[in-house]
């Protein structure tokens, strides 16, 4: 049984001028140990998947589908579970270190609040602890940093410090949305890799949220392209690179920039924007953008199915090689 | 700034240890110190005032009708010869004990309130939010006379008066202040790591409130006071004592005394002058050094 499995997972969110579809029909499953890449552009709803599994949503959202986490139903959690689940089980980093620290507050206190909350650690003992995380995620001088406010730290540590803040208790499950985002592009990768060591080293199991393919090519078992609120593409990573079937997918693809490219080579942009979610889904969301648009794509939504030759990769897509097109010409 | 190290043998990653920046108490600087220090001095007279080694305030002819300062009468005579510095000293008991209660009063209702309706929005907010904006438009004078008429013009009930007139600006700037942090992850995290909304309001949303907080009481007592001798000039604030504003109101409500012996109006409105003055210097430097720190983050 998978760690994490998520089922027709859909998040409406009631809204003044009437509701709005952020998420729907995702599936996906990570085992424990592996990791799963999501990526997507802003607006495709990776966000608000992992929001409605922090129990993070507004009131005003309304999710139906399952989600569940060794078989526990995260949306019906029993509230003595529900105490020491969050922050226990499952943890999170956010997109922003520069704002996920309390400036007024030392780095040893917000370390330590959580595992003496869910654990009854004592004092030393938390400390102790919570020295050992910062030496885990690599931040020299741990003794002086546990003494230190937030704005005495570099945007790269204070990630490793919420990193650290996230596996104080052990979590079988990190959830990271946009880890690097915020940060320098220098640092972004000393922050992948940290991730990725420690999940392997702790046999954690992880949720990495980007918008950047490039980010989870080589640090992922499977990854999921989201788009316009669903799931377009889903595969182990070696199988999405290797044979990148949904259109946007490869236009994803396409837009990376490769070290290897001729010098003076343009990116391919995706041209358009993304779709306006308070309609409900009635065709593919892609279909605006999509180089192989065909009639049938701006009248029918395209199921999530598997591919004839792997069964394991799932795409939505009524035309992913362009060749209805051909014919209909 | 960045210098590489080699940990495990493989990452290289950024060690960066910016120099420390000056302590708060320098960057606070000079100024600061004095105006706090003068604000001390002010408030440990006034407590002090009963067994300091100065005239009856209430003794006549300690000194000539409108004496000059002289060595041993500091502040000279008023008119009545009663000892300008004794009443002076005397005279800030009640100035700061009104500003002191009405900022009490004011933090308390607007900061608690303000902070509430910043964090849970919706329909309370907007309630709040009305009501401010309706206190702010409410004339304050009338405010005052209304409350100080109707109800007694003790200290207690003047300092109400001024303390109500706290409550919109002091919760207006509470919720600002709440909105702008309660949107910042690190609520989220405490949320995800179990903390209830109470704990999240005292122990993760107020400690960042209350630094720019700090500073408006310190502008806000000044202007109570302020507003006290206002009061006290129009003869309706406290009765059966005596302030500065009392005291200037008495001093300068006649031109010829003026003339005569400006010193005995001088003297307290340059007390005031200067407590005011070191109150809002000290407040704008804690709100400079700590917007500062703010935007560093």
């Amino acid at each position: 049984m998978a760690l994490l499995e998520v089922k027709d997972l859909a998040v409406t969110f009631a809204t003044a001028s009437g509701p709005v579809y952020a998420v729907s029909n995702v599936n996906f499953s990570v085992e424990r140990g592996e990791a799963l890449g999501i990526v997507g552009e802003s607006g495709s709803g990776k966000s608000v998947t992992v929001k409605s599994l922090m129990n993070l949503l507004p009131s005003t959202a309304t999710i139906t589908g399952s989600a569940t986490y060794d078989g526990l139903d995260m949306f019906n959690l029993a509230s003595s579970r529900r105490k020491h689940f969050y922050g226990v089980d499952v943890a999170m980093v956010f997109q922003n270190p520069m704002t996920s620290l309390n400036p007024v507050k030392r780095i040893g206190v917000q370390l330590t609040e959580g595992m003496r909350y869910h654990r009854n650690l004592s004092k030393s003992a938390a400390k102790s602890r919570a020295l050992e995380l910062l030496d885990m995620v690599r931040i020299p001088d741990s003794a002086k940093r546990f003494s230190q406010y937030p704005h005495e730290l570099s945007g790269g540590m204070r990630q490793r410090v919420v990193i650290a803040m996230a596996l104080a208790n052990d979590p079988a499950l990190l959830i990271a949305d946009e880890p690097t985002t915020a940060l320098d592009v220098t640092v972004q990768r000393d922050i992948l890799d940290l991730l990725d060591g420690l999940r392997r080293d702790l046999d954690m199991a992880l949720v990495l949220i980007t918008h950047d393919l490039g980010v989870v090519r080589d640090r992922t078992d499977d990854i999921v392209v989201m788009y316009g609120g669903r799931v377009m593409e889903s595969a182990s990573t070696a199988e999405l690179f290797a044979n990148t079937i949904h259109p946007y997918s490869r236009a994803l693809r396409r837009s990376i920039p490769d070290m290897s490219m001729p010098r003076g080579t343009r990116l391919d942009p995706i041209p358009g924007s993304p779709p306006d979610l308070a309609i409900a889904p009635a065709a593919c969301p892609f279909a605006p953008r999509c180089v192989n648009v065909d009639a049938i794509c701006k009248f029918s939504l395209p199921e999530l199915a598997p591919d004839t030759a792997n069964s394991e990769h799932l795409f939505a897509c009524f035309n992913p090689h362009g060749e209805l097109n051909e014919e209909s010409i | 700034m960045a210098d590489a190290s080699t940990i495990d043998g493989s990452t290289a990653f950024e060690v960066i240890d910016e120099p420390a920046p000056p302590s708060v108490a320098r960057q606070l600087g000079l100024g600061f110190w004095l105006s706090s220090a003068f604000v001390v001095l002010v408030v440990a007279l006034a407590l002090l005032a009963p067994i300091l080694p100065i005239a009856d305030p209430d003794q006549t002819a300690i000194g000539g009708r409108l004496e000059g300062p002289r060595p041993g009468l500091w502040f000279g005579a008023d008119s009545t010869g009663r000892d300008v510095l004794s009443l002076t000293i005397w005279g800030s008991r009640i100035s700061l004990l009104v500003g002191f209660i009405a900022i009490v009063i004011g933090f308390s209702i607007g900061g608690t309130v303000g902070i509430a309706a910043g964090y849970f929005r919706g329909l309370f907010d907007k309630v709040v939010s009305f009501i401010f904006v309706t206190l702010l438009s409410f004339p304050a004078l009338i405010l005052a006379i209304l409350i100080t008429t109707l109800l007694g013009r003790t200290v207690l009930w003047v300092s109400v008066s001024l303390g109500v007139l706290a409550i919109a600006p002091v919760g207006r700037l509470a919720r600002a202040q709440t909105l702008v942090f309660a949107e910042r992850e690190f609520v989220t995290a405490a949320r995800i790591l179990g903390a209830s909304d109470r704990r999240i309001l005292v122990k993760e949303l107020l400690p960042n409130v209350v630094i720019p907080m700090s500073a408006l009481a310190l502008l806000g007592m000044g202007i109570a006071i302020v507003a006290e001798g206002t009061l006290a000039f129009l003869a309706i604030s406290v009765e059966d004592g005596f302030s500065w504003g009392r005291q200037i109101q008495d001093a300068g409500s006649s031109v010829r005394d003026l003339e005569e012996g400006p010193h005995a109006a001088l003297f307290p409105i340059g007390v005031l002058f200067l407590t005011v003055l070191s109150l809002n210097y000290a407040g704008d430097r804690i709100r400079d050094v700590f917007d500062a720190k703010e935007l560093q983050l």
